[in-house]
């Protein structure tokens, strides 16, 4: 099947965006021809450096002026009018799954978000992806070409990448395409961290609904600091606006994969754990022995939480290395 | 001067949290879930979406006209009711009597549709909803109108009387727009964005208002849609083994100790 990546450069989270994409086309296109990978970027990011990111031999570099989907969206309707590819990839993040989408209905195709696993079959393209708010994993059959995807996020990227080497590599600048954007060009408001250091991070300590006030929360943030972890929220926390947006885990946030996660008054609903669920270890701490988190953890205290996090903030404190 | 029509999209779904661990049974050769005995609500993303038009309403310099719509059955209508209370001109319900799973295609093919027949200039609704878990229905509503979309927006307000300031997250930031309409506005995550309640006055003064029940079939997906052929439960389950102690100290030394001292080592 031929395929192409498209990627967006001009975000900072470009990194994830190649890892998930490479892992994505290895474990499922390992037999289809080489692909062609579209990489928008700027004149403020490194070229080089965006070269070596790609998961496909044969890279196109388009230069753009503006970095919203819109305008993506209109680029990439002109430049792909006459392309052959069956099968066009995007990454799970907000932008390539909005991009997924509409380009399959400018193009005549079909679409499915955040997909974790592809088989094709005659006529069909099987999907697999969860569903039912992250309970249940459906199979979804695409019969129309070009398929448009946007991969899961969090896929497992700890195997070992296969190195791709560009063999094929063209440039257009784009930065002059002014019927770009029908919205014109948004102003760009970066924010410190973003998802980013969240979604790196070895070691995070998650705070949920439990923990009930904003005080509670801010004296956690000030726990995760002192342990060496990263401080994250589940979705009902950042909606009180007890933490900022860019620190909610789970399907609508950043999507983690620590080696060590404490996940802290967390009844564990299904959105949320997808956001934890690459975590290599978790512990759970909670009052309520029936939430569902207590299930899906490796390990279990069932206590308050507030005196189990101060002792165990003071036992990890003590120690000559901090992680 | 001319008020500003509103559409504003919302889907009513059953809370699927409530659901205990052992209590998804999926029936394989209809590929259904039992879900009618869990609790119904407002999809999380359109609260937040009615909440902002509500909000947009209030602050606008000229008049606007609300209409909340839904694809969906009778058991739509006392949230429909509601918003009459919470002040929406119109309350709609398109009734299909189709299974309205894994259907976006279909679904953004009748609110286009509404569209064409009562004019709004913006729609606002829920980046995604929690079945279907693929954030496509307002994208593909505004492919089928042609109208520009914007995605994962936080905010929106009037900034007079045809430009409107949108605030949208991206990946690593926000982005600001200043947009004309017309205009669909996918809301995503919005911090303090619960939909008001009515007061009881309000609920007794809209008791004789109807809503609208309009017939539609969902248009054909012309192969552009997706068919369910799998439907499995995800089994999360980790060891889950439980630290014993007499006090939250001796369990959290316990934890530290046992589990997690030579672990944080390694980081």
């Amino acid at each position: 099947m031929k395929y192409t990546v498209v990627l967006n450069g001009c975000s900072r989270n470009i990194y994830s965006q190649a890892e998930e994409t490479a892992s994505f086309v290895a474990e499922n296109l390992g037999s289809a021809p080489p692909g062609r990978c579209i990489l928008f970027y700027s004149d403020a990011q490194n070229k080089e450096e965006l070269i070596a990111l790609s998961p496909a031999e044969s890279l196109l570099l388009v230069k753009v002026k503006q970095r919203d989907p819109e305008y993506y969206l209109s680029l990439l309707t002109g430049l792909l009018q006459n392309d052959t590819s069956s099968l066009y990839l995007f990454p799970g993040d907000l932008c390539g799954s909005e991009l997924a989408i509409r380009l399959a209905h400018r193009l005549g195709g079909s679409s499915l978000a955040a997909v974790e696993k592809i088989e094709e079959d005659g006529e069909e393209l099987h999907c697999y992806k969860t569903v039912y708010s992250g309970y249940l994993r459906a199979q979804l059959s695409l019969r129309q070409k070009p398929y448009c995807l946007s991969i899961a996020r969090g896929g497992d990227t700890r195997r070992c990448r296969k190195a791709v080497k560009v063999l094929k590599f063209e440039e257009l600048d784009a930065t002059g395409f002014e019927k770009g954007s029908p919205l014109g060009e948004p102003e760009y408001e970066e924010e410190a961290n973003g998802g980013l250091e969240l979604e790196e991070a070895p070691f995070i300590l998650v705070a949920g609904q439990g923990v009930n006030s904003r005080e509670k929360i801010t004296r956690l943030k000030e726990i995760a600091a002192e342990m060496g972890a990263t401080f994250g929220v589940s979705r009902p926390v950042a909606m009180s606006a007890w933490a900022p947006l860019h620190s909610l885990i789970g399907v609508s946030g950043v999507i983690t994969r620590p080696q060590l996660c404490i996940a802290v008054g967390i009844s564990g609903a299904a959105a949320f754990f997808a956001g934890i669920e690459k975590s290599k270890y978790i512990v759970a701490v909670n009052i309520d022995e029936l939430a569902p988190l207590v299930q899906s953890a490796d390990v279990v205290v069932i206590d308050d939480y507030e005196a189990v996090l101060e002792e165990l903030c003071r036992l990890i404190k003590e120690q000559p290395s901090l992680p | 001067m001319i008020a500003m029509n509103i559409l504003v999209c919302f889907k009513v779904t059953p809370d699927l949290d409530q659901l205990p661990p052992d209590g998804w049974e999926v029936d394989r050769a209809a590929l259904t879930v039992e879900t009618s005995f869990v609790k119904a609500m407002i999809n999380p993303y359109d609260e937040s979406a009615l909440e902002l038009a509500l909000r947009f309403a209030e602050d606008a310099p000229g008049p606007v006209k609300l209409t909340a719509l839904t694809v969906g059955d009778r058991s739509a209508d006392r949230y429909l009711k509601m918003l009459y209370a919470l002040k929406f001109d119109r309350a709609v319900r398109l009734e299909t009597g189709a299974d309205l799973r894994f259907t976006p295609e279909g679904i953004a093919a009748a609110i286009a549709a509404f569209v064409s027949r009562n004019p709004h200039q913006l729609i606002i609704m829920g980046r995604q909803s929690g079945v279907g878990d693929n954030a496509a229905t307002p994208l593909l509503a505004a492919e089928k109108l042609g109208w520009p979309c914007i995605a994962h927006v936080t905010e929106i307000r009037s900034l007079q009387e045809d430009l409107l300031k949108v605030r949208a997250q991206a990946d690593d930031g926000f982005l600001s727009y200043a947009a004309r309409p017309p205009l669909v506005a996918a809301v995503g995550n919005v911090p303090h964005a619960y939909l008001r309640v009515p007061t009881l006055k309000e609920r007794l003064g809209v008791r004789e208002k109807k809503v609208e029940i309009v017939a539609a079939a969902l248009p054909a997906e012309e192969g552009a849609g997706c068919t369910l052929t799998g439907l499995d439960v995800i089994d999360r389950r980790r060891a889950g083994l439980k630290i014993e102690g007499a006090t939250p100290q001796e369990k959290a030394g316990a934890l530290y100790e046992l589990y997690l001292k030579e672990r944080l080592a390694k980081l």
